[in-house]
């Protein structure tokens, strides 16, 4: 086993079953995404703090710190938390994806509504030599479900399995119309 | 069979349809206006003559080509169209791959006896193909055939029904229904798109000051005439008069509008597949199969519920999105009666509504009491008195309005739908086939954590249902039901 498929329990009843970790260098990934985002919101309250009056200074050197605080807590709390609580699972009939450190969340999809399956990389991901499952479904927007962090070749495995599965059961389901014929 | 011309006749259809193209374009072209006005006289003498013969004699002859080069040819397994004067277009659409076909007969074809037929192909990418012209019967002949070949192609379709497949001339409907002038008046009633228009039309009207300038000296200079021989309260009398009049005129004319587009409303069932046909002037046909639904909403505003009246919409895929409303199955108006005998038909099951927590009341109710009462004490200037009274005016109407809503909220799993309802003073009543869900997700916040809840979403291929504030362990019991439902069902889904 892979260190990275460390078992993982739930408080419901999808959750007697083990969820698959994503690669730990999902966490990277995560500290690299917030510190960008919350780092940038850093300069911007520093840059203008630069400028004002004394007056609003105070505030605005106030918010500064305040989004400091929030980019040390998201690097050292909320990205472990979140690659701990994200986990995946293919089954015979259906893939399940789970994540979220505050608001949780889950999503199902069966694997008889798959329309089709897509890997994406971003520059970070690249970097890290992590890549993007994403399965689509005929619900629109908000019902894919996209399992990051996985190994670039796992990713692929993943996709092929997936990909076998839905033939394997549309073939099936085909032999059965025509029995029932 | 070869290539073939479409009827003579057709030229309106593409003499209409080149105008509309020439306005398209046209709009684009309206800053080149500039030139008529700024131009001498010379050059503006030979706008007006491009205009006043070139322009016809170009969407003549555009008109001409168009239909000059639009050729079709039917088979019996696909259509082939070519199209297009400069730029050829040549389009196959295989009748296997058939999404909707329906037969439309405007005003200008119903001397004729010609129709056209409209077909869009299944796809996320989806063609959508007319074929102007053709004799009405062969029109409602081919969309049958088109319809069985697409029906046939693919595996037996499952969902409650098994037609029987005829490749012969179409089956007797097993279901009929008629809808009278009077139920048809009635949705002219309920749905009201003239009445929606007055705010957007009071906007304008109020920005350009009409009121203030035109219409108040007018109605003061009236009032006065009044006052001359008459008491004071005579005027107000006749002002009301004058503003039921315009009322009953808007109704009129909602209901107006209704019968021309739902003349005659018909719809038929044969083979599970459903029909309707209506329209006054020009006749339009819908069609859907039974495999091909994806939701059925059951809707009733205020007004349809003093005339204890609903619509019904069905939903194939994609159209849950708004841009596709037009091209949905819609049956205006339906009595108790008639909604029951099409429930019947489409197997809907008769809902025992789940209710919802209470808590579900308190996060609206406290941003509507936030935000009346903020406008208030921006709108007095501050004044502290005043706020004081929007809080509890608010608060009570927040928690009337609330309790409403909380009531009418239900979710109904039976054993072939799912069902959401929602509503204040209408309602709303949504009807998922269990076993056609694309997606579900759970998902829990801090705050419905705090209440022992979660928001389920389901996904299905028209759309997304929400279902909050049932106790977490029966939305995951409903999650894991519907999951294994839609798994494990292996009969066609679209």
């Amino acid at each position: 086993m892979m260190p990275d498929t460390d078992n993982i329990h739930m408080e419901d009843a999808l959750a007697d079953l083990e969820y698959l970790h994503v690669n730990p260098r999902y966490i990277t990934q995560l500290r690299i995404d917030a510190g960008i985002n919350w780092g940038l919101l850093l300069v911007v309250a520093l840059v203008i703090s630069y400028f004002l009056p004394t007056p609003w200074l105070w505030l605005s050197l106030g918010v500064a710190a305040l989004i400091g605080i929030i980019l040390v807590i998201m690097l050292s709390f909320w990205a472990p938390r979140r690659y701990r609580l994200t986990g995946y699972l293919v089954r015979d009939r259906d893939v399940l994806y789970r994540t979220g450190a505050l608001w949780r969340k889950q999503t199902a999809v069966p694997v008889n509504r798959i329309q089709h399956v897509e890997i994406t990389q971003g520059p970070i991901e690249r970097m890290l030599g992590l890549a993007r499952l994403i399965i689509y479904t005929a619900g629109g927007s908000g019902s894919d479900l996209a399992v990051p962090g996985l190994p670039a070749a796992e990713a692929e495995r993943l996709r092929a399995q997936v990909l076998h599965m839905v033939a394997a059961l549309s073939s099936s389901e085909h032999i059965e119309d025509r029995a029932s014929e | 069979m070869s290539l073939q011309r479409v009827s003579l006749v057709t030229l309106l259809y593409f003499f209409i349809r080149s105008v509309i193209q020439f306005l398209r374009q046209a709009t684009n072209l309206l800053p080149a206006a500039v030139i008529f006005f700024a131009a001498g006289e010379q050059i503006r003498q030979v706008i007006i003559l491009l205009a006043v013969v070139g322009l016809p004699l170009a969407l003549l002859l555009h008109t001409f080509l168009s239909w000059w080069y639009f050729k079709y040819q039917v088979s019996e397994q696909s259509l082939h169209i070519r199209d297009g004067i400069l730029k050829r277009k040549q389009l196959t659409l295989d009748f296997e791959r058939i999404q909707q076909a329906d037969v439309r007969e405007p005003w200008y074809f119903r001397p004729f006896k010609l129709a056209i037929l409209g077909v869009e192909s299944a796809g996320s990418d989806s063609k959508e193909v007319e074929l102007a012209g053709l004799p009405v019967a062969r029109a409602y002949q081919l969309k049958e055939h088109m319809l069985t070949v697409a029906a046939s192609s693919n595996a037996t379709p499952v969902g409650g029904k098994a037609p029987t497949e005829s490749t012969a001339a179409p089956a007797q409907p097993s279901f009929t229904m008629r809808l009278p002038l009077s139920e048809i008046a009635r949705y002219g009633l309920i749905y009201n798109p003239i009445l929606l228009l007055i705010p957007i039309l009071i906007y304008p009207l109020s920005q350009a000051d009409l009121l203030d300038d035109y219409l108040m000296p007018q109605l003061e200079a009236l009032s006065d005439s009044l006052l001359q021989y008459t008491e004071a309260e005579y005027a107000w009398l006749g002002l009301l008069v004058v503003v039921l009049v315009a009322l009953l005129v808007v109704v009129l004319l909602s209901v107006l509008l209704s019968i021309v587009r739902f003349y005659d409303f018909t719809l038929q069932a044969a083979d599970s597949r459903y029909h309707a046909k209506s329209g006054l002037f020009s006749v339009t046909a819908r069609s859907f199969q039974y495999v091909r639904l994806q939701r059925v909403v059951i809707q009733q505003g205020m007004i349809a519920r003093l005339l204890r009246r609903v619509s019904v919409r069905v939903n194939q895929t994609g159209q849950g999105r708004a841009q596709q409303q037009d091209k949905v199955f819609f049956i205006p108006v339906l009595t108790s009666q008639r909604l029951h005998a099409l429930s019947n038909e489409l197997n809907l099951e008769t809902p025992n509504w789940r209710g919802v927590h209470k808590a579900s009341m308190i996060i609206p109710c406290l941003l509507s009491v936030l935000v009346i009462s903020t406008a208030a004490w921006l709108i007095s200037g501050f004044a502290w008195n005043v706020v004081l009274h929007a809080l509890w005016i608010s608060l009570v109407i927040s928690l009337v309005v609330q309790w409403a809503s909380w009531r009418r909220r239900g979710v109904f799993l039976g054993s072939h739908w799912l069902a959401t309802r929602h509503g204040m003073i209408g309602q709303q009543q949504r009807f998922v086939p269990s076993t056609k869900i694309q997606a579900l997700t759970l998902r829990q916040g801090p705050w419905l954590k705090l209440w022992g809840s979660a928001t389920l979403y389901v996904y299905s291929a028209a759309g997304r249902e929400a279902i909050s504030w049932l106790p977490y362990n029966e939305l995951v019991e409903l999650r894991d039901t519907l999951l294994t439902r839609s798994a494990t069902f292996s009969g066609r889904w679209m």
